[in-house]
């Protein structure tokens, strides 16, 4: 409410000066109104109309003193009693004026009242409720009653005048004041400041619950913002609308922790998506979440890009005891272990730098380098050497010195220079040997020495000459083996009549005249050992 | 016959020197004691007796105890003595001498009479002729005096008027102003029957702006504190009656009554009495008529002059006819000697089933305890107990506080006041309070000394450090204070500095500082007017107000 003004001055203003014109004439009909001829009497004086002083009777005996003159009610004209001295007890302020009779009257002696202090002559407006001891707010020696020490006063109350309250007037927060009665006044701030609270929507303080602890945000200087300045925690996004009691349980303000985590505790294991509990994600939320919302948090992993491998797996694999700066990004720091139960890593000094020969992939399928390597391949392959069963290198004493054979490409392929080797072939061929079925092998009793029939530039280029029959031309041009050997089990039988049984006839008549002659194939053989007539 | 007229020749011129030579003879003056005031006693005895200014007096006392004391003033037929330091004081009527040489004007015949008529220094006046009620101011005051009784006195007018002014302006145009202006008159046996017609009113406009006129108050209001006539409770009438608008008069603690009330002065000074009427709300223009009250009380003084008393009053009210309040008040006063005071008072409500939020049955809503020992020496201490709830009424008496510190609302508070002169011109005083209510507690405490005369005659200067230990403020603080009186003017000026940090605050910086430059000037500018200023300059962390006031009297 603006202060109503009159004449371009504030209205108060304005009344005192119209009060003081009332004073003025209160002043001149009382002067000019009195028919009494009782004029004020001055200080420490006496009227004779009101009777002597009583009791007279501490009184010192010498009247003339006082009197004068043949009347009692004759007082000397330069009378002059000096009450501090003729009595001890100094009139000070306004009792220095005050005529005799205020307090020498008939209500009994003086002494009996005046033991009661200030409250045996003055009503207690107060109604016993301030004590007896005015002097702690009342000035005596003053001619103004009105306190002038409350202030100071004040400071020793449980409430303190502080900031703005030191400027307010008394009857402000005591309505009574003016008619002295402070009696109880509550220092709840809602007792003075409901309209305030009322008027408090930005925020919604009746909302929000703040209808008391008023002090925890506002200093006593400036009600109409809140003294606290929550710059220490912004409140915006999310924690824009957010109730107080919600980061300040139980109205406890100080002391609250700022770590999103104090308030997040349940988002935090409350959220699956990734399972922060779980995966042992960081309390330090703001890593990942903005204010704006618990939902959609973004972590910028892009110093260590997980992909592969890397994709799923729990934060503790790598972020141990939930330590999360100063993680490594070399792989041997999470792979330490791999790398040592990896084959060969160890024995084979391999280096740390993983990423050489491994991807984010898998550990498995290291892809290694073999550029620059030339020998010592044994170093790693040696489980290779010796599980290679084909050909069984340590059966068949082969030498380490892989390169000799193998690319670095692979294991498998290694291409055997069998320059200077002329015999032997089966200690690495045996397998070839055994597999073979065109002729098969072993079944055919096919020599082992496969020198005899293979070259060394490849199995299959076999040269199997058939020297104790004529098969590569002339009627036996074209059969199989198992035409004539049908017993695979052994290449030395063989069969001649196989083929021409049906003819025993033709060669009885045509053999009748051979002496010895059998049908029977090694007597066929015998005779046409080159299947040739005679 | 030669040699005869020769030595009568010498005796004749030496005899003036001779009798110039010899030693002056002395002459005991006896002297009574007839009063005592302070630190002086009043002889019978004065210059025509002999004394003057610097006589030793030697006091008779019982036993081996002596005392004396000098004369620092006398008159014809009296003088004023200051004890000696460390002597004790003689009883109104111990006698004692005083050697005064004899050729002092009087003295030797006072001496004689002394000694020649001693029945009569101690002789008793006659029996009066004349009782009392028959006293009229043409005879002689050789008796107690008496007054005129109220009823023949001459029907007299007076009081005081007054026009006062007080303004408080802070920070963001806030603003409070007061402007007043009142009378306090008094028609003195207006009907012949020594009754007094009292009115004591005040007319005034109060304004004030909060926060940029959020709000405020902005009104005019006349307020009658007192319309009253009140006849009775002098020394010789016992019956007192008070009718209209008045503070009650036995038990202030029932407040004030726009109705009627009676009281009667037992013989030993013990006083009962009653009341009934509506109480005016003690609030800014006493508005009444809503709360009814019916009151008794007794006050028992168990001695004439009662040092001790202990009175009961008890009060029932009923808020626009409805049940209110019962309240008892005890009140207690001892003096059991000069030095020693105690005091303690007790407001008892009794509440019921009507009541909302108040258990029925007694409670004590409000209690003070207080004793104050004073030395001759002018050390003193005070000692007070206070505890105070908020009662449960229908009536405005206060700013209504949350109803739950009605339910549990209790403040204690126990504390000490300490003063002592440690020499003629320093005085020390402190003061030590703890408290507590139903939320929190403090301490809060305060020493200072004040120097007399330090800036000349009649000045003081004092100074005081304290701690103040409030519900939301806690912090040191200091004061200067400076009063000085040239003549009838007085003058203060005072500096106080606070530094408060506020409890419980949420944010960064939650200390103050405030100080303040305060003074008051009061002029007696005639017989009749007075006039006095007051003013208060406060500044610190997001304060800065004034605060200025006038009040001018007029005595009629």
């Amino acid at each position: 409410m603006r202060a109503q003004r009159l004449l371009g001055m504030p209205r108060a203003h304005f009344a005192v000066l119209a009060l003081a014109v009332a004073l003025g004439l209160l002043a001149c009909a009382i002067d000019g109104g009195s028919k009494s001829s009782w004029k004020p009497v001055p200080p420490q004086q006496w009227q004779d109309a009101r009777g002597p002083v009583v009791p007279h009777d501490t009184f010192p005996s010498d009247c003339s003193l006082c009197h004068e003159g043949q009347s009692w009610n004759d007082i000397r004209d330069d009378f002059v009693f000096d009450h501090a001295q003729e009595t001890g007890v100094p009139l000070v302020g306004a009792h220095a004026g005050a005529e005799c009779l205020r307090c020498h009257n008939d209500r009994g002696p003086v002494a009996v009242f005046a033991q009661q202090g200030c409250a045996g002559c003055h009503e207690d407006v107060h109604l016993g409720k301030l004590g007896d001891a005015c002097t702690v707010c009342h000035v005596e020696s003053a001619v103004d009653w009105r306190p002038k020490a409350a202030i100071a006063e004040h400071a020793l109350t449980r409430f303190p005048l502080a900031g703005a309250h030191a400027a307010t007037a008394c009857w402000a927060c005591h309505p009574g004041a003016q008619v002295g009665n402070f009696d109880r006044a509550s220092t709840e701030c809602i007792a003075c400041h409901a309209n305030d609270l009322q008027r408090a929507v930005n925020p919604d303080h009746q909302a929000q619950g703040w209808v008391d602890n008023c002090q925890r945000c506002h200093l006593p200087t400036d009600w109409s913002q809140a003294g606290i300045e929550h710059d220490f925690f912004p409140l915006q996004g999310g924690h824009d609308n957010v109730a107080c009691a919600a980061c300040h349980p139980g109205n406890v303000f100080s002391g609250t922790p700022t770590a999103c985590f104090a308030c997040h505790q349940d988002d935090y294991r409350a959220t699956t998506d990734p399972n922060h509990a779980s995966a042992g994600f960081p309390t330090s939320c703001e890593q990942c979440h903005t204010i704006q919302s618990w939902a959609g948090a973004t972590f910028d992993h892009s110093s260590f890009p997980l992909n592969g491998a890397h994709v799923g797996i729990g934060c503790n694999a790598c972020h141990g005891g939930g330590v999360y700066r100063g993680t490594p990004s070399a792989c041997y720091a999470c792979h330490q272990g791999d790398y040592r139960g990896a084959r060969d890593h160890v024995s084979g000094n391999f280096p740390t730098t993983c990423q050489d020969c491994h991807t984010t992939a898998s550990w498995e399928g290291g892809d290694f380098s073999h550029r620059g390597i030339g020998n010592g391949c044994s170093v790693c392959h040696l489980d290779d050497y010796q599980a290679t069963t084909r050909p069984d290198h340590e059966a068949g004493g082969f030498p380490t010195t892989c390169e000799s054979c193998h690319q670095t490409g692979t294991w498998e392929g290694a291409s055997f220079n069998h320059g200077g080797i002329t015999s032997g072939c089966v200690v690495c061929h045996l397998d070839d040997w055994q597999s073979a079925t065109q002729p098969n092998h072993a079944a055919n009793g096919i020599s082992t020495t496969c020198e005899l029939c293979h070259k060394t530039r490849s199995w299959g280029d076999g040269s199997f000459t058939h020297p104790q029959f004529p098969i590569t031309s002339g009627d036996h041009a074209g059969l199989t083996c198992q035409q004539c050997h049908q017993n695979r089990g052994s290449f030395q039988q063989f069969t001649c009549t196989n083929c021409h049984a049906h003819q025993m006839r033709d060669m009885n008549d045509e053999h009748d005249r051979v002496r010895g002659y059998v049908y029977e194939s090694k007597a066929c053989y015998s005779c046409h050992p080159n299947g040739q007539g005679r | 016959m030669r040699r005869a007229v020769l030595a009568i020749l010498a005796a004749l011129l030496l005899a003036p020197s001779a009798a110039a030579s010899a030693p002056a003879a002395d002459v005991r003056i006896e002297v009574r004691v007839t009063s005592a005031a302070g630190t002086s006693l009043y002889l019978d005895r004065g210059q025509s007796a002999g004394l003057a200014e610097g006589d030793r007096v030697q006091f008779r006392l019982d036993g081996n105890t002596a005392a004396s004391g000098v004369v620092v003033a006398v008159s014809a037929n009296g003088a004023r003595v200051e004890l000696d330091p460390n002597s004790p004081r003689p009883p109104v009527g111990s006698r004692g001498e005083v050697v005064v040489p004899d050729s002092r004007p009087g003295a030797a015949e006072a001496a004689r009479a002394a000694t020649g008529a001693g029945v009569a220094a101690g002789a008793q006046h006659p029996p009066w002729t004349h009782p009392p009620e028959t006293w009229s101011q043409d005879q002689p005051l050789l008796a107690p005096a008496f007054g005129i009784p109220p009823e023949e006195r001459e029907s007299r007018f007076h009081g005081r008027a007054w026009l006062r002014f007080d303004g408080t302006w802070g920070e963001g145009d806030q603003t409070y102003l007061l402007g007043a202006v009142g009378t306090d008159a008094t028609l003195e046996n207006p009907f012949g029957d020594g009754g007094a017609l009292r009115f004591d009113a005040e007319a005034f406009v109060r304004q004030s702006d909060v926060q940029d006129g959020l709000y405020g108050y902005d009104e005019t209001r006349v307020r009658v504190d007192r319309l009253s006539y009140e006849v009775g409770g002098t020394a010789d009438r016992p019956n007192s009656f008070a009718l209209g608008r008045f503070l009650q008069n036995e038990f202030p603690e029932l407040g004030v009554l726009d109705g009627v009330e009676w009281s009667r002065r037992a013989r030993g000074g013990s006083r009962f009495g009653a009341s009934f009427g509506w109480m005016p709300e003690p609030l800014t223009d006493f508005h009444s008529f809503e709360d009814l009250q019916a009151a008794v009380y007794f006050r028992h003084a168990f001695d004439p002059d009662e040092r001790a008393t202990l009175g009961l009053a008890y009060q029932n009210t009923w808020h626009d006819g409805e049940q209110d309040r019962n309240l008892f008040v005890l009140q207690g006063e001892v003096r059991p000697s000069r030095e020693l005071s105690l005091r303690a008072s007790a407001w008892v409500d009794l509440y019921t089933s009507d009541d909302v939020l108040k258990d029925s049955g007694p409670e004590l809503t409000e209690a003070q305890v207080s004793g104050t020992w004073t030395a001759e020496s002018g050390a003193g201490l005070s000692v007070y107990l206070f505890e105070r709830r908020f009662p449960e009424l229908l009536r405005d008496e206060f700013l209504q506080p949350p109803p739950r510190e009605v339910v549990d609302g209790v403040l204690d508070r126990l504390g000490a006041n300490g003063w002592i002169p440690v020499s003629k011109r320093v005085r020390m005083t402190g003061r030590f309070e703890v408290w507590s209510d139903q939320s929190d507690d403090g301490t809060n405490a305060e020493l200072g000394a004040s120097l007399r005369d330090a800036l000349g005659a009649s000045s003081d200067l004092s100074g005081t450090v304290l701690w103040a230990d409030g519900s939301y403020s806690s912090g040191p603080g200091a004061r200067l204070q400076a009063h000085k009186t040239f003549g009838t003017t007085s003058a203060g000026l005072g500096w106080q500095s606070f530094w408060y940090e506020q409890k419980d605050y949420g944010g960064n910086d939650s200390e103050l500082a405030q100080h303040s430059l305060f003074g008051s000037l009061d002029i007696p500018l005639s017989e009749r007017w007075d006039l006095s200023f007051l003013f208060d300059r406060s500044i610190g962390d997001d304060l800065d107000s004034w605060t200025a006031g006038f009040l001018l009297q007029m005595r009629f």
